[in-house]
């Protein structure tokens, strides 16, 4: 027992001569990078060259390539010289120097850059372990710029405007070359001083001014001026099968890479804008309006060079394609005649003259009106002597005076003679069946006036007897026949309401009435009479019975819109619609724009519209048969 | 170190005393004990986040306070059939490490507790059993702690060493229960109890001064406070009374 105490004492001995000593560890087990890495260290700049001329302010900006690792520390030695306010972002590093602090000759820049072997170590994360990475170049400092040279040079290359000029003994410098045009005011500076040629994407046409210099921070030396113009396109205006206007352009000087053209209307009443590729040629359309003699505006401009663009006014007169006149009249063939001094007989839909009086004779007569019944077979025409002439619409060969002759009896006893003289106040429609609607005064002999005071009268004239087979010596109006010669309409002496009469064998027998305005007959066997006031239009049916008052009940009417002035209501039997000529609010000096729009008379239904320029020498604006009409001698299809 | 020669003197003293009363006693007794203990140590627990947390270095806790082994002696006298008395001195460690090693360099702190206590104790036999006696045991005690930071540094070739000393004074009390097999003699003696302790603050120097603070600028103690559990060979100087 003594030998167990003694071995216990000896341990708790050793135990207490121990005391508690930590024998973990933390081995971390990273591996340890490579020496050295490859790096490239590459300036952002292709111009950059060693050694390299410092003509400005520059900022130099060196990118650490191939590799990933950041930036952890940087200095920038000008000839051993610490540079300050270098910038370090992720792996680039920019810093600036300026040559009006550096003396003239070659100077050293060197770049020393340390970068993070990013393995973690303990060493790594103190700092202590690197990559060293130095990078150094020249920078040569000369501030006495070169001579100048010869002057400038201009010529279009692949459709770009190209300047060229003659080499310069130094290149410590960058061209300032100044831009001066309508659109144009500013600098373009090239760094390269080793070229000798610019070329001017952005021009487009136009007068434009360059003065070239060279520069460094101690100032600048024009080297060459001059200036280039050229007109890039050529425009043209014609008009398509539609009688539409065309502006079309060809010719092109410019390389027509992302340019665009625009035209608009400039000074019309009617504003456009039309924006287009250059390559496409031409626009046409609902343009110009008809009669437009007002400027368009042309500009031409390369995507991207907004400044650069071309301008050009050009004044522009719709064209002609129309024979010019102050009436028109129909048939149903259909043909077309026109009034103004001359008659002529023109094609349809192909505006081809056929047939004009002047081509027979000499037109001594002034035309005043004009009426050829709807078969186009019989024609007359009103002259400013009040004298009647009858022709041959279909051979204006066949053109002659018409002598009236009236014999019966005369109103205060006796007969009378109208054969010795009469003046023919009006002519206002001609049936097939040759019944012609007129108003004249009789010319009484001496022996006769002291019975017989000349008045105006309303006659309803058989062309082909010569008789006045009906007549109202009270009334000014000229009675208005239907093409078919069984009924007219006149307003009554009063003008209060059109009277209707029906042929019955020869004799006419009063109808009825309508409300006064303006009316027009239907044809193709249609009993129906319109009449138009700048409010309404009523259709009446003349085989409808009357009220007791004899008035004609209208079987249809439809109200005018009044959103706009309305100038004129017509009627077109060709196509049976109803146009409305309204007159805008805005205008500019003595131009209005006269809208035609053309409904069905049937339903009213609208059919499409046509725009003109109205002013004092324009003449009236019309529809025929799907066309407007200008007096000046335009005719554009209704859209 | 000039401390520690002193506390040597000091207990060398107590056992000389304790000596000259027991062999006049009726009977005593002298036991030295192999100890193995727990420790709470919480706040150097989280001290030693906070040391990596401020050092801005990889460091990893790898060694965490772990319990340990120790030693006591106890000398005692019996008062009478049921109870005894006397002092008790005794010893034990403990420490902390944080680590960090790779092919670059290393870095280390070791925190190393040391601490020596000395106390009575007063025990209870609670069984009628002469040859396996059971007895209550409870000790109040002084502990001298005394902690020593080891700070390593190595990067490449380069070497940096820091140490720092720090000392407290605990308080301490421990039950236990205590059973004991008699042979003739000799005694064999085994133990269990609980430490609780009321802590002293670490400070820089012996006489005091600065002290050991964690982040939130609280001072830091030692805290031995945990299970104990004990193990010894006695002898029973002059047997008077049978058991």
């Amino acid at each position: 027992m003594k030998k167990v105490g003694i071995k216990f004492i000896i341990f708790l001995g050793f135990v207490a001569g121990c005391t508690f000593t930590p024998k973990d560890k933390f081995i971390n087990p990273i591996k340890q990078p490579p020496n050295t890495i490859k790096v490239v260290v590459d300036i952002q700049d292709p111009n950059f060259q060693d050694p390299y001329p410092l003509v400005a302010q520059t900022t130099f900006n060196f990118t650490i390539d191939s590799v990933s690792n950041p930036i952890i520390d940087n200095q920038v030695l000008l000839d051993g010289n610490p540079l300050t306010g270098v910038i370090v972002s992720g792996r680039k590093l920019s810093f600036s120097l300026n040559p009006n602090t550096i003396a003239d000759g070659n100077h050293t820049v060197k770049i020393q850059v340390k970068l993070d072997t990013k393995s973690g170590s303990l060493a790594d994360l103190l700092g202590a372990e690197y990559y060293g990475v130095e990078k150094d170049f020249t920078v040569i400092v000369d501030k006495v710029l070169p001579d100048p040279t010869a002057s400038l040079t201009f010529a279009m290359e692949n459709g770009y405007l190209t300047l060229n000029w003659g080499k310069l003994n130094k290149t410590n410098f960058y061209y300032t070359i100044v831009h001066n045009s309508a659109n144009l005011s500013g600098d373009t500076i090239i760094l390269d001083p080793t070229i000798t040629k610019f070329i001017d994407y952005g021009y487009v046409g136009g007068t434009i001014d360059y003065t070239v210099y060279v520069n460094n921070t101690t100032g600048s030396k024009q080297i060459g001026n001059g200036n280039y113009y050229l007109k890039p396109i050529a425009l043209n205006f014609s008009d398509d099968s539609d009688f539409s206007e065309i502006i079309s352009w060809n010719n092109i000087q410019i390389n027509s890479q992302n340019v665009s053209i625009r035209i608009e209307g400039n000074n019309t009443i009617k504003n456009w804008t039309r924006v287009v590729p250059i390559t496409q040629s031409l626009i046409s359309g609902d343009t110009l309006v008809m009669g437009d003699k007002d400027a368009i505006k042309l500009t031409i401009q390369r995507n991207g060079f907004k400044q650069y663009q071309f301008d050009s006014l050009v004044t522009f007169t719709s064209n002609g394609n129309f024979s010019p006149f102050q009436e028109i009249v129909s048939t149903t063939q259909p043909k077309l005649f026109t009034l103004k001094g001359d008659i002529k007989r023109v094609g349809f839909p192909v505006f081809s003259k056929e047939d004009s009086l002047s081509g027979h004779f000499y037109v001594s007569i002034a035309i005043q009106a004009m009426v050829i019944s709807n078969d186009g077979q019989t024609g007359m025409v009103l002259d400013n002597l009040q004298k009647f002439y009858k022709f041959n619409p279909n051979d204006f060969s066949q053109f002659s005076s018409y002598p009236l002759n009236y014999q019966g009896p005369f109103p205060g006893g006796g007969s009378l003679n109208i054969s010795t003289g009469y003046n023919a106040n009006n002519i206002s429609s001609i049936s097939v069946n040759q019944l012609a609607g007129i108003n004249y005064v009789v010319n009484l002999n001496p022996t006769d006036i002291f019975n017989y005071q000349p008045r105006n009268t309303a006659g309803i004239l058989d062309i082909a007897s010569g008789k006045i087979v009906w007549s109202d010596t009270t009334n000014n109006s000229s009675p208005l026949i239907s093409s078919d010669g069984n009924y007219f309409v006149m307003d009554d002496s009063a003008q209060t309401h059109g009277l209707i009469y029906k042929n019955n064998s020869g004799s006419w027998n009063f109808l009825g009435k309508v409300p006064s305005g303006t009316k027009y007959f239907r044809n193709n066997s249609s009993t129906e009479l319109l009449v138009v006031t700048s409010t309404n239009i009523s259709v009446f049916d003349l085989t409808k019975p009357v009220d007791n008052n004899k008035n004609f009940s209208f079987v249809r009417t439809f109200s005018i819109n009044q959103n706009s002035t309305v100038a004129n209501v017509g009627y077109d039997e060709l196509s049976q619609n109803i146009y409305i000529e309204y007159l805008n609010s805005t205008n500019i000096g003595s131009n209005k724009i006269s809208s035609i729009k053309v409904y069905g008379i049937q339903n009213f239904n609208y059919q499409g519209s046509g725009d003109a320029i109205l002013n004092g020498a324009n003449g009236p604006h019309i529809y025929v048969n799907g066309y407007h009409f200008l007096g000046i001698g335009y005719a554009n299809k209704i859209r | 170190m000039h401390s520690d020669i002193r506390l040597i003197k000091y207990s060398l003293t107590a056992c000389l005393i304790l000596y000259s009363v027991v062999s006049k006693a009726q009977e005593s007794f002298i036991i030295p004990e192999l100890t193995f203990s727990t420790f709470n140590m919480s706040q150097l627990k989280a001290f030693q986040g906070d040391y990596i947390s401020q050092s801005g270095l990889p460091l990893r806790t790898v060694t965490l306070f772990p319990p340990y082994w120790g030693y006591n002696i106890s000398a005692g006298l019996r008062k009478n059939r049921r109870s005894s008395f006397g002092l008790i001195f005794g010893s034990t460690s403990t420490g902390g490490r944080d680590d960090y090693e790779d092919y670059s360099g290393s870095a280390r702190a070791d925190f190393l507790l040391s601490s020596f206590s000395i106390g009575t104790f007063h025990q209870i036999k609670i069984n009628h059993s002469n040859s396996w006696p059971l007895y209550f045991s409870y000790s109040a005690s002084w502990i001298r702690t005394k902690m020593i930071v080891n700070e390593y540094f190595t990067l490449r070739s380069q070497n940096q060493t820091n140490q720092t000393l720090f000392y407290s004074n605990n308080y301490g009390i421990r039950p236990s229960l205590v059973f004991r097999k008699i042979m003739n003699r000799f005694y064999f003696q085994t133990s269990v109890g609980y430490e609780f302790q009321f802590t002293g603050k670490l400070n820089v120097s012996q006489k005091g001064g600065g002290y050991l603070q964690n982040f939130s600028g609280e001072k830091i103690t030692a805290q031995w406070g945990g299970l104990r559990l004990s193990m010894g060979l006695g002898i029973l100087l002059n047997k008077k009374l049978s058991e």
